[in-house]
């Protein structure tokens, strides 16, 4: 592991935090305009980023600590996974710590822990929101593990790093299963964004 | 042939006597609950410790005999020690360690039966699961089987003045007599013509391909009865809700498993080579069952059914791994083989842990409130902050988040299905890959169980205004649930170093093991060629740090003002705690989406009705489809036999004198 593996490292995790605001954007602007309606800003998440900074939290009376522990422990999940996943180079320190089923696996845990969160202030819409989440979760959950199988089946591993440099470097080969990945990982990221979204919104509303 | 009386053999012998004898000094003072109680329970819990330690010792050692001369004469009973007992041993002695610490401050107002007469049934149960495990010949075996199953009848019984709870226990028992026999009969096909019962014979024993499947098929039968394996899971669901918390935590935890031991120690063991094909049996009937099992604890609404429910779902997964072991160890596939059957022993470890670690949580809630019904529980948290706590770990493990321990151990299961492309026979290798997906919808569904479970009993508002005066566990109650939380975590904490434990336990099995990188103590690479690798510990690091970190900056940049106010109301104003969603809600959607799986009776008030009453009963098909028609045939025929009763002396003296004859001409 040279220095600069870790100083990319660092580099992916802070631009994979930059940077999901704006995909977060791009999704509710794409889901405006196929409602028909006009869409909001790109950067519209980051301003409501700023303006929560301004805010006073306020927290039901009622809450327990894994109310004020749940958005560590979420916030911590998602930026482990941003350390797992190969996008700016592939040999990363932490890559190996992790692959692929422990991506799913982390995605879970920050879910069930929105859902506990959720569930913790005991109103209607909380314990709602909560089931409709880990609904979502369950049926998207295999789905995106199955996405992940096809690949790994492919290049006999599930470490994420393997799997994209197999992938990049081979001679060209066409694999009709990954064309069909493609399309069923997109079909079971957008449930997830829109659940995650309304249940958010839901828990604030509480 | 003498024993060194260090041998672990012995020391194993001699701590299941005294557990034994521990059971017996109950009767001493029966009606004591603090003898019985502050005394026994925590000797019994020393003898548990020491077991754990003396099975570690003996996993590395090489299998011990000893032949004692108790028994029918001239057959007497046969002990082995290897590792596979060794393994299961420690199960046992961990897991148990846990619970009788817990049993220890729990039955201190003492249930329906007197304490001195429990204890004894408790102790009688854990030393005959450890006979069970040490057996060496088909006649210790049963005999051992059978004391576990008539012990744990009569703790299933306890409260024998409810009928619900009689009713439990016959069918308990009749399931388990039913693959009882089962197992005989396959003991009796293995000793393949030598009329010797001894497993020493078993393994010398040259079977015929069709009767060693025969042999086997009546084992999978007989020890899936135990497990609760699809459709012999009836009595399940029934039998361990029905015990008091500590015995169902020793059911679901340890004794299900001491019936995968049995499957272990017959397919791989006395009968030598399985073929490939056996193990597509357990593999789809363990599939089908995780995920049966997981839709139902989705639905249940009793916190007791919903957890036995859930150990019929890790009944499933780890039956789907000894049906992939048996696949790739017939086909010669010896990595792929030792990863599944390393994956199978470490999730039923698990298992023992988290399962048992819930139940007793359970058994907590219940004392503290008398309540098992989800719709009337809730908000314990504040009240119960230990159980609250140490439930949420056994809760998260169990629905295999990781850093946790069935992340582990699914992990290695997921890792072993990736191997199914490269077996050798058309349509299975494409069928395999199914598999894994079904295996991951059932994890997934685990996680929204124990979501439900633990929402619903902890969190929220309490449904009743009786559970704002629960109490939390004792002390000694906490240590038992703390001991086993402990579990769970360095399970999933370690597996660099019990992996390599679990390979030594199934070489003499005929496998080949894992051999993982000695250098990386904290690197998790099961096979060096795949590259794939899992850090628990830098995966639990990374997370505590950004944690931390991101604790301290919204410490240093946010400027703090957090104010506490009342929950939204949607501008309704009367909201209440029985607003909530409740257990019912949270089954809603899987009675919806896994409609087929159900037998559902719904009675919907009308809408002018005014007292409404909403209800569901959520029946087993099996039990309908399959239960039912078996009972009312054997009615039938009972009623056909019945006919010869006549109830008349000269009848029966026709009978004998009919049956004197037949016989004379029969031998003339």
């Amino acid at each position: 592991m040279s220095p600069f593996d870790w100083v990319a490292q660092i580099l992916g995790i802070l631009a994979a935090l930059l940077a999901a605001p704006l995909f977060l954007g791009w999704v509710n602007q794409c889901r405006a305009w196929l409602q028909n309606k006009s869409a909001p800003p790109l950067i519209q998440p980051y301003r409501g980023i700023r303006k929560l900074f301004y805010k006073d939290a306020v927290i039901a009376a009622n809450a327990s600590r894994l109310f004020r522990l749940a958005p560590y422990v979420v916030f911590g999940t998602m930026v482990t996974a941003a350390a797992i996943i190969p996008s700016i180079a592939t040999r990363l320190p932490f890559t190996k710590a992790a692959d692929a089923i422990a991506l799913v696996g982390l995605f879970a845990t920050a879910r069930v822990f929105v859902s506990l969160a959720a569930m913790d202030v005991g109103t209607a819409f909380g314990t709602l929101g909560a089931r409709r989440e880990m609904m979502i979760g369950f049926l998207a959950e295999p789905a995106l593990l199955m996405v992940i199988f096809v690949a790994s089946l492919i290049s006999a591993t599930t470490a994420l790093p393997a799997i994209s440099e197999l992938l990049a470097t081979q001679s060209l080969a066409l694999y009709p299963s990954l064309a069909f990945t493609a399309v069923a990982f997109t079909m079971c990221c957008w449930p997830r964004t829109h659940a995650s979204r309304s249940t958010t919104r839901r828990r604030i509303s509480n | 042939m003498t024993q060194a009386l260090s041998s672990p053999l012995t020391l194993c012998v001699l701590l299941l006597t005294a557990w034994g004898i521990i059971g017996l000094a109950g009767l001493v003072r029966p009606a004591s609950v603090s003898f019985v109680g502050r005394t026994l329970f925590p000797l019994g819990a020393v003898c548990g410790a020491a077991l754990a330690y003396v099975a570690m010792t003996g996993l590395a050692a090489p299998a011990e005999h000893v032949v004692l001369p108790i028994g029918l004469p001239d057959l007497p009973v046969h002990l082995r020690l290897d590792g596979l007992s060794a393994a299961f041993l420690f199960l046992l002695g961990a897991a148990a360690t846990g619970i009788s610490i817990f049993a220890a401050g729990y039955f201190r107002r003492g249930e329906g039966t007197p304490p001195g007469l429990m204890c004894l049934q408790y102790h009688l149960f854990l030393a005959s699961m450890g006979f069970v495990l040490l057996a060496d010949d088909a006649y210790g075996f049963m005999l051992a089987w059978e004391t576990m199953a008539l012990s744990s009848y009569f703790l299933v019984t306890t409260q024998h003045r409810i009928p619900d709870i009689r009713s439990a226990g016959f069918l308990y028992l009749l399931i388990a007599h039913v693959g009882a026999i089962a197992i005989l009969l396959s003991f009796g096909v293995m000793q393949g013509g030598s009329w010797r019962f001894t497993f020493d014979a078993m393994r010398a024993a040259h079977l015929e391909p069709a009767w060693a499947a025969v042999a086997f098929l009546l084992a999978l039968f007989g020890f899936g009865a135990k497990a609760g394996l699809v459709p012999m899971h009836v009595w399940l669901p029934e039998a361990h809700p029905a015990a008091p918390s500590p015995v169902s935590a020793l059911m679901s935890g340890v004794m299900l498993k001491t019936a995968l031991y049995g499957l272990l120690r017959v397919t791989f063991n006395l009968l030598g080579e399985p073929a490939w094909w056996w193990g597509l049996i357990p593999l789809a009937l363990g599939l089908f069952t995780a995920l049966y099992g997981v839709i139902f604890a989705a639905a249940q609404t009793d916190m007791k059914r919903l957890l036995a429910y859930s150990s019929i779902e890790n009944i499933g997964i780890i039956f789907s791994g000894v049906g992939l072991a048996i696949v790739f160890a017939g086909v010669d596939m010896r990595t792929a083989a030792s990863l599944a059957l390393i994956a199978v022993l470490y999730h039923a470890l698990n298992h023992a842990f988290m399962k048992s670690l819930l139940f007793l949580g359970t058994g907590a809630v219940l004392h503290a409130t008398g309540e098992r019904n989800l719709g009337r529980l809730g908000g314990l948290i504040h009240r119960m902050p230990w159980v609250a706590w140490l439930t949420l770990v056994g809760a998260l493990a169990i629905a295999g988040l990781p850093p946790l321990n069935g992340f582990v151990s699914e992990w290695l299961l997921l890792q072993s299905f990736l191997f199914a492309n490269e077996v050798p026979r058309a349509f299975v290798n494409m069928l395999l890959p199914l598999g894994a997906a079904l295996l991951v919808l059932a994890a997934a569904l685990a996680g929204y169980v124990m979501v439900k479970f633990f929402g619903v009993i902890f969190l929220g508002q309490p449904r009743e205004t009786a559970l704002r005066t629960a109490h939390d566990a004792g002390v000694v109650e906490r240590i038992g649930l703390a001991w086993l939380a402990l579990g769970c975590v360095l399970l999933g904490l370690l597996p660099t170093q019990i992996i390599p434990v679990l390979s030594r336990v199934i070489q003499p099995l005929g496998f080949s093991g894992l051999t993982l990188d000695d250098r990386s103590w904290w690197l998790l690479v099961p096979l060096a060629q795949k590259q794939t690798s899992y850090a628990p510990l830098a995966f639990l690091a990374v997370i505590l740090a950004v944690v931390l970190l991101t604790i301290a900056a919204v410490r240093f940049f946010y400027h703090q003002r957090v104010r506490q106010g009342a929950p939204w109301d949607c501008g309704f104003g009367r909201l209440n705690s029985r607003m909530q969603d409740t257990a019912e809600g949270f089954g809603q959607p899987i009675r919806h989406l896994f409609n087929p799986f159900f037998a559902m009776l719904r009675e919907l008030p009308s809408p002018f009705d005014t007292t409404p009453r909403y209800r569901v009963v959520i029946g087993d098909r099996i039990w309908r489809g399959l239960y039912l028609p078996i009972g009312a045939l054997v009615r039938r025929v009972a009623n056909a036999v019945a006919w010869l009763q006549q109830g008349r002396i000269a009848t029966y003296l026709l009978y004998s004198f009919v049956t004197l004859v037949t016989l004379l001409a029969l031998m003339l």
